[in-house]
């Protein structure tokens, strides 16, 4: 793409770079925006889950996930939203690139969508991120019962999330609708203050 | 998109991109809703039907841009290598495109006001900087932009129902919809729509209204009373939905539903207003007040 035109993310001019809330001692957690992912939807034709799958691991080097789970390769992980619905997440095929390639390998198998700007992702990490996000998110985060891969969607402040942990640091990512991100940021910044938080910049 | 109960439910575009894939719109208010009743169709009507929906209201960032130089903005945003001209690209057209040096787009030949207008879509985080590249393209033209306090006066200069005409209580004939039933083949709300008192013909139906005295000013929630007759429910003929005033007529204009409405064009009756005090005399007309022919949507 040769056009200057100027991308913003959701969050931009928002999520800046910082020290926020509680100044003394270590950050509780670092907060952030992925910003430039790529991000797909992929719905199964019918009747073609076997194939699909198959092609996954051809293409993807992924398992894909009957549940809601995180199944990681190389490329990109896949994420289960539903029954033959995987919402999937690239650093290396940013923006629409992800569902051009999502639409090659898995031509006839299912419906693709590009959702790179449908969609705002934001990354909290650091000790205090299980209780930052226990002040919104009706689900028990515990590591005896929520690990690295799983995934859930739900609501934060009425605002419909999806979640994934990513390690157990513990680090999760967080994708909301993109018209929702400020509101979002609102809260989680807020959230965040009593335990100090580090805002990182957004692509990496 | 009927309801199954045969009231009208919603109305959008649905624009063909490829072979098997669509893009749908709706109203604003009801997105929610079309989306959820899509999926219930899916999942439990038809569920043999090899057919993938989701919502992508998010992902793209939409303007429309309207008026007898709107092909002259998009000429000058459109990269070079797609014709945009009347020919290549006429009224209803859709197709995918790029814009200001590569960025991918949709352009839809689509018009809600009227006039020779363009809808052009482009990923959000393009959202910023493609309506400045607009406004400057059309700067040279006096490009404005317009809000919805505008597009509500042009809708009903051109008679296009809304949400005060598609309020969960009208059918499709009262609308004037009638000719986009299908006769051939089976839909919702199909069978509900032919009960008796949905197809009675004295039901109120769309019509346009002027005041007679050119002057007067027209108040939606006005009942329409046959002249002479007293102002009761008993002598009710339906009522004023929606008005405005029409700059480019010099007078108000509305829309409501009158029984036998189609009909009775030409006819005087009076909208009464016993609540503010109005009681006035107007002509019913065919409920689309400019360019009735269409002419300035095909230029």
């Amino acid at each position: 793409m040769s056009s200057a035109l100027i991308a913003l993310s959701a969050l931009d001019g928002i999520a800046v770079p910082g020290r926020i809330g509680r100044s003394a001692g270590t950050a509780g957690v670092t907060l952030g925006e992925r910003t430039d992912l790529g991000l797909a939807t992929v719905m199964v034709r019918k009747g073609r889950q076997g194939d699909l799958a198959a092609a996954a691991v051809r293409a993807y080097g992924v398992a894909l996930p009957a549940g809601s789970r995180l199944a990681a390769g190389p490329k990109a992980g896949f994420i289960g939203t539903g029954p033959g619905q995987w919402f999937v997440v690239s650093e290396s095929l940013r923006n629409g690139e992800l569902a051009r390639d999502l639409a090659a390998n898995f031509r006839g198998l299912a419906s693709i969508s590009d959702q790179s700007d449908g969609r705002a992702v934001m990354r909290i990490s650091g000790p205090k991120a299980r209780d930052v996000l226990a002040k919104g998110l009706p689900i028990d985060l515990d590591p005896r019962v929520f690990k690295p891969g799983d995934a859930a969607t739900s609501l934060i402040s009425y605002i419909g999330v999806q979640l994934w942990q990513v390690d157990v640091t513990p680090t999760y990512d967080i994708a909301v609708f993109r018209g929702f991100a400020e509101s979002f940021w609102g809260w989680l910044t807020a959230s965040a203050a009593e335990f100090g938080a580090v805002v990182e910049s957004g692509r990496k | 998109m009927l309801r199954e109960d045969g009231f009208v439910f919603d109305d959008g575009t649905t624009a063909r991109l490829a072979e098997d894939h669509y893009f749908m719109t709706t109203t604003t208010a009801n997105a929610l809703r079309v989306m959820q009743h899509l999926d219930f169709c899916a999942q439990c009507i038809w569920p043999e039907l090899d057919v993938q929906m989701v919502s992508i209201t998010e992902q793209w960032a939409q303007y429309a841009i309207a008026g007898p130089r709107a092909r002259d903005v998009i000429k000058r945003l459109v990269d070079a290598t797609h014709d945009v001209s009347n020919e290549a690209f006429p009224y209803l057209a859709a197709g995918h495109i790029t814009v200001l040096g590569g960025v991918e787009a949709r352009l839809f030949r689509l018009s809600f006001s009227g006039e020779l207008a363009y809808e052009i879509s482009v990923p959000a985080r393009f959202g910023d900087a493609v309506i400045r590249a607009i406004m400057d393209a059309g700067a040279s033209f006096g490009i404005a932009p317009y809000g919805t306090e505008a597009l509500g006066v042009l809708r009903v200069e051109k008679g296009h129902p809304a949400g005060n005409e598609v309020n969960g209580q009208t059918t499709a004939h009262d609308l004037g919809f009638g000719k986009f039933l299908s006769t051939k083949k089976d839909f919702i709300g199909r069978f509900m729509a032919a009960r008796p008192a949905l197809t009675d013909p004295y039901r109120p139906t769309l019509v346009g209204i002027k005041p007679v005295d050119r002057a007067e000013r027209l108040r939606a929630g006005a009942h329409f009373i046959p002249q002479g007759a007293a102002a009761t429910a008993a002598n009710d003929q339906g009522f004023v939905s929606s008005v405005a005033y029409s700059p480019s007529l010099g007078h108000w204009v509305g829309l409501g539903f009158l029984t036998r409405g189609p009909e009775r064009h030409g006819e005087i009756v009076r909208a009464a207003d016993p609540l503010r005090g109005a009681d006035i005399a107007v002509e019913v007309c065919p409920p689309c007040f400019i360019d009735p022919a269409g002419e300035r949507l095909r230029v």
